[in-house]
């Protein structure tokens, strides 16, 4: 479902740190564009830059240089409220961790990104997109479940269906099947190319070759620099 | 979101870590419970005895109450005692003729303690000779028979008004010994009234309560049937307003100065004294309350402080999940106000519950304690406002300190 209008496009995007004294390039020279309905593994060992790549897509962190462009509008030079308002509407995440909140049930969970969007909703109109999702990654029958109370594969699709929640140009998942098993690795990624096939898309930082299998591209990357740029 | 949705949903939040962490949060609480509940009731019963001292003071005529004293002479007059009259008679019927800005006069006519005999064993008791107008000076109520009357001046009639501590404890707790007689010093003298009795916050030993026990005769039969003299101990007068009171104290002085031939062998003393010395007991309560409840809430604060940047370090994950959806710093702080507040908020209104059960206590319990207000709503109100303050002002740091966490940091925190 590629529809070749590039949302996201970085320019020798640079993230630099200093550890130590000494400045360490987690992003060195980055080019990328992503298109709209893509489907990208980005892979790479451990230090590579995959996550710091996410946390720039994502908006959790700035690039030291270099041009993001998102939907046509260049955001490279942000707000931190700003960031906070791309992570709110126009960005999903899905975590290794699930990371949902254990005190909240399944559909408080899913909601949540409506509070921080800045849009109007009613409880009534937030419980309705909320069982929608969740519908749609077929957990409409846990709404009132505390996450504890779910297996890790459910957990994960509930923190699928909370990515979705605001309608977002782009997914961003960190290894998303790292703490599942074989068989709920299969199903969250089956729910993920379905997801896909309903235009969404989707960056998916992985270790594992068989999930990255799943992508229609796959970026590998090593030492802050994308290595390979397998279009496929 | 809007502010009053982000306030609305910080609230709910800030409800459901207190129910989540209900003994956390109660032990939060306790402070500000403590604080506002000791506030609330220390003020309800200092109130209350205050007003009792207040009504003390006015029940001996208050503000426009104007006394003559006895003075030593002054040293350029010392050669003329032999022939200072001191307080008399006279004076009273000078007084009464000239002085129309003061509505009532009462001579004085101390005897002291007397032995007196009902129908039990004799007992001692102060005993005054005074004019009818005292009992409207000392706005005292009669509760059986009469007061003291022109008639009984005229005639100095052997007659006694009695406090609560006669029929108590010269007549074995009879509840009207109007018409009864009593004994004093050889002389008998008939019961024709029976004074109210006064109540106090401070019990035995207080000035009410020697009140109490006083005894009344006509200021005629004091002088002529017992002293074998015209010579008055005091005067007690009512002034019409306070505004006249500079012109009566001068009156007075004019009229005495005659009567006395020039002998400054007397004073006139206002309550204005006793006024300031009450007002300087209201304020020192008042700092002294204000200084109590500061230093209880001020620890109630450190403790909603110290629970909150606990609660902070134990939800640092929680940040990051709520930033990486989209929560903005001040959506954050906002969201660790609200559970300060909502800390602060109940615990003001728990302590403001345990105040009226104690003030309610010791209504019950302190002798005379029925001025004790049990809803005192200035001190309520002012403790429960208190209470949302230090919940504030305590939330600030840990809500900023939550606010401005990395959502990358708070991500990985183990």
């Amino acid at each position: 479902m590629v529809d070749g209008k590039a949302i996201y496009r970085l320019e020798q995007i640079r993230r630099t740190y200093e550890v130590g004294g000494e400045l360490v390039h987690a992003l060195d020279g980055i080019d990328l564009s992503i298109t709209s309905g893509e489907f990208i593994a980005v892979i790479g060992t451990s230090g590579s830059g995959k996550s710091t790549l996410m946390h720039t897509l994502g908006f959790m962190d700035s690039p030291t240089a270099g041009k993001m462009v998102f939907e046509e509008q260049d955001v490279s030079n942000i707000s931190r409220s700003l960031r906070a308002q791309f992570r709110a509407t126009r960005i999903g995440f899905v975590f290794q961790a699930f990371n949902l909140l254990p005190r909240l049930s399944v559909l408080d969970n899913v909601v949540l990104p409506l509070t921080y969007s800045r849009a109007r909703f009613s409880r009534k109109e937030k419980m309705a997109r909320g069982t929608s999702v969740l519908e749609r990654v077929n957990m409409a029958h846990r709404l009132t479940h505390r996450p504890s109370q779910l297996s890790g594969g459910e957990r994960q699709r509930v923190a699928i269906a909370r990515s979705l929640i605001n309608q977002p140009s782009l997914i961003l998942a960190d290894e998303p099947t790292g703490n599942l098993d074989t068989s709920n690795r299969g199903r969250v990624m089956e729910l993920f190319s379905s997801l896909i096939e309903e235009g969404i898309t989707l960056v998916l930082v992985t270790h594992d070759d068989e999930v990255a299998n799943y992508a229609q591209r796959r970026i590998c990357m090593q030492d802050g620099k994308i290595i390979e740029d397998d279009q496929g | 979101m809007n502010p009053l949705a982000d306030i609305a949903t910080g609230a709910l939040n800030g409800l459901r870590e207190v129910a989540t962490n209900k003994v956390r949060s109660l032990l939060s609480m306790s402070g500000i419970i403590l604080g506002v509940a000791a506030l609330v009731t220390m003020v309800g019963i200092v109130q209350g005895l205050l007003n009792n001292t207040r009504a003390s003071f006015e029940a001996d005529g208050g503000i426009l109450k104007l006394e003559v004293e006895k003075k030593e002479l002054d040293e350029d007059q010392k050669h003329l005692a032999g022939i200072s009259p001191g307080l008399t008679w006279r004076d009273i019927l000078a007084l009464e003729k000239t002085t129309q800005l003061a509505n009532y006069i009462s001579p004085i006519v101390n005897l002291g303690w007397e032995r007196l005999t009902g129908k039990g064993r004799p007992r001692g008791a102060p005993v005054v000779g005074v004019t009818p107008d005292f009992i409207n000076i000392q706005e005292r109520e009669i509760k059986y028979g009469r007061f003291i009357s022109d008639t009984d001046i005229k005639n100095k009639s052997p007659v006694m008004v009695v406090g609560s501590f006669v029929p108590e404890n010269l007549f074995n707790g009879q509840e009207n010994v109007v018409g009864e007689r009593i004994r004093m010093n050889r002389q008998v003298y008939t019961i024709i009234g029976q004074i109210e009795e006064l109540f106090s916050v401070l019990s035995s030993g207080s000035a009410l309560s020697r009140k109490n026990r006083v005894c009344y005769i006509p200021a005629t039969t004091a002088m002529f049937r017992y002293q074998g003299n015209d010579s008055i101990s005091k005067i007690e007068m009512i002034a019409a307003d306070v505004d006249v009171m500079p012109d009566l104290i001068q009156q007075v002085d004019n009229v005495l100065s005659q009567t006395h031939r020039g002998i400054n062998d007397y004073e006139i003393v206002t309550q204005d004294e006793r006024l300031q010395d009450m007002k300087r007991l209201e304020n020192s309560f008042t700092y002294s309350l204000g200084g109590i409840a500061a230093i209880s809430l001020l620890v109630g604060g450190i403790g909603i402080m110290n629970v909150m940047l606990a609660s902070v370090s134990e939800r640092i994950r929680e940040i990051g999940i709520r930033k990486a959806i989209g929560a903005r710093s001040h959506d954050i702080a906002l969201q660790f106000m609200a559970e300060a507040v909502v800390i602060s908020v109940l615990g003001g209104l728990f302590g403001l519950v345990c105040s009226v059960g104690l003030l309610t206590i010791s209504r019950n319990l302190i002798p005379g304690g029925d001025s004790i207000n049990v809803l005192p709503f200035t001190a309520m109100a002012f403790g429960f406002i208190s209470s949302i303050t230090i919940g504030l002002i305590s939330g600030i740091y840990p809500a900023l300190r939550a606010g401005q966490l990395d959502p990358i940091d708070a991500l990985r925190y183990e």
